[in-house]
């Protein structure tokens, strides 16, 4: 008889805070629009790991469907790889050639993952019992790569228990780039910083151009950094098909079908690591923290830099679009021209937001592989 | 000096000051690359006529 009851005496007060924050996640997801295509499965995912026995785990000694889904395709890297040719086959890097200063931007706004790891481990000189290690750290500050799949990727290599808090910070903030960018940007600038105009020049760029530089990338990136070639790769991959111009069906593919699929996997797997006693953490509160002290880092990083810039350059740069070098595409470059026309309505800065935007998904990358590249040396 | 930050002897800050070091010249370094990349490609292979009519076109 208590077999048939079994869920309800084996419920924890445990599991019923993973509904609530299972739920919450989906509300941000449905009432706030918060990256609701990973939010909402992540959040149903939590829910479903919670349920007593978690029998969506593992059942009479077998693993259940979603642990098998995490074994196939987070453990092996697979899902956050195939996401990046569905990413690589939606970016158009045409506005990074037409401003192809930008691309430093990109790399500045980086700063925040370093800045971020660095934090992490002064955090875990003076909190012993966080246990952060060089890997701890480097995991949670690559959610400053404001690059989801980037960040799954570096987590899965260096702190697999932590996935789930490091994919709901990278995630969560990533959708809250409009909330988090402004005030960083306005306490760094002047008013009249934030309403210097800049030229535009529409230029044409050769398809040549553009189907010769995905090769190109990859061979370099993968010279540099070997282990980054998964991610630069398969992205560059993407891009290929779609500026190839006679693989329409296959851009299209990959930028819907294979997008979406991988995207309900991805989100539903993620969750299937937060378990209570996974989640439940103080380290969960802390990556939050970080995560979120990442992406101001970023912000400040990209915003200081292009300062820097101007004490050099004849024509000034809007310093704002430093903060569009982070990934978040397309979010910053339209929260930066939003800034921009609030000051001066006239200013019109989204093209080369959107460049150093574009820039920032590039260096999101080679910040995430020399990462990879850098820890395991540093531990041997 | 790899061998140094890589043994026992320095200190977790000191690991961490180290990739915060050669992560971001390491980006800044690749990303320089690109943008020579960038210039060199647009040079090596400028606009024809025909893709600049189809543009305005």
């Amino acid at each position: 008889m208590e077999d048939l009851f079994i869920g309800f005496t084996s419920i924890t007060i445990w599991n019923v805070i993973m509904y609530i924050i299972g739920g919450m996640l989906i509300y941000l997801a449905i009432k706030k629009d918060y990256e609701p295509m990973l939010l909402l499965p992540i959040g149903f995912g939590a829910i479903l790991v919670n349920i007593p026995l978690a029998s969506v785990l593992s059942y009479e000694g077998k693993p259940g469907v979603l642990q098998t889904l995490f074994e196939a395709g987070i453990a092996t890297e697979l899902f956050p790889v195939l996401i990046f040719i569905a990413i690589g086959a939606m970016i158009d890097f045409t506005p990074l050639f037409k401003n192809p200063i930008m691309i430093f931007f990109g790399a500045a706004a980086q700063f925040g993952i370093f800045a971020t790891i660095l934090a992490a481990l002064f955090l875990g000189q003076y909190v012993p019992w966080l246990n952060i290690d060089l890997k701890v750290a480097s995991a949670i500050g690559i959610i400053g790569a404001a690059d989801g799949p980037t960040a799954i990727f570096v987590a899965n290599k260096f702190a697999r228990n932590l996935l789930g808090p490091i994919s709901v910070a990278a995630y969560s903030y990533m959708s809250l780039v409009p909330i988090i960018q402004p005030p960083v940007i306005k306490a760094l600038t002047t008013k009249q910083e934030r309403m210097i105009k800049m030229e535009y020049h529409e230029e044409k760029v050769s398809k040549t151009v553009k189907i010769v530089f995905p090769v190109v990338v990859t061979i370099i990136a993968g010279i540099v950094a070997p282990i980054s070639v998964p991610l630069v790769g398969l992205l560059m991959f993407g891009n290929l098909i779609r500026e190839s111009g006679v693989l329409e069906r296959l851009s299209s593919t990959a930028q819907n079908e294979l997008a979406n699929l991988v995207t309900i996997l991805l989100g539903i797997t993620i969750g299937s690591t937060m378990t209570a006693e996974k989640f439940l953490t103080p380290a969960t509160l802390l990556i939050l923290a970080m995560g979120l002290a990442a992406f101001v880092f970023d912000t400040a990083g990209g915003v200081l830099f292009a300062k820097l810039l101007n004490l050099f350059l004849k024509k000034k740069i809007n310093p704002m679009l430093g903060a569009a070098g982070i990934s978040a595409f397309p979010m910053s470059a339209r929260v930066i021209q939003k800034m921009a026309a609030k000051e001066d309505p006239t200013n019109f800065i989204l093209m080369q937001a959107v460049s150093a935007n574009v820039s920032g998904q590039l260096g999101s990358i080679i910040a995430g592989g020399i990462v990879l590249a850098l820890v395991p040396l540093l531990v041997r | 000096m790899v061998e140094y930050f890589a043994s026992s002897s320095a200190s977790l800050i000191e690991k961490g000051l180290f990739i915060m070091l050669v992560g971001i010249a390491g980006v800044f370094s690749v990303l320089i690359v690109f943008f020579l990349l960038i210039k060199l490609l647009e040079r090596v292979f400028p606009v024809k006529a025909e893709e600049e009519q189809s543009c305005e076109e």
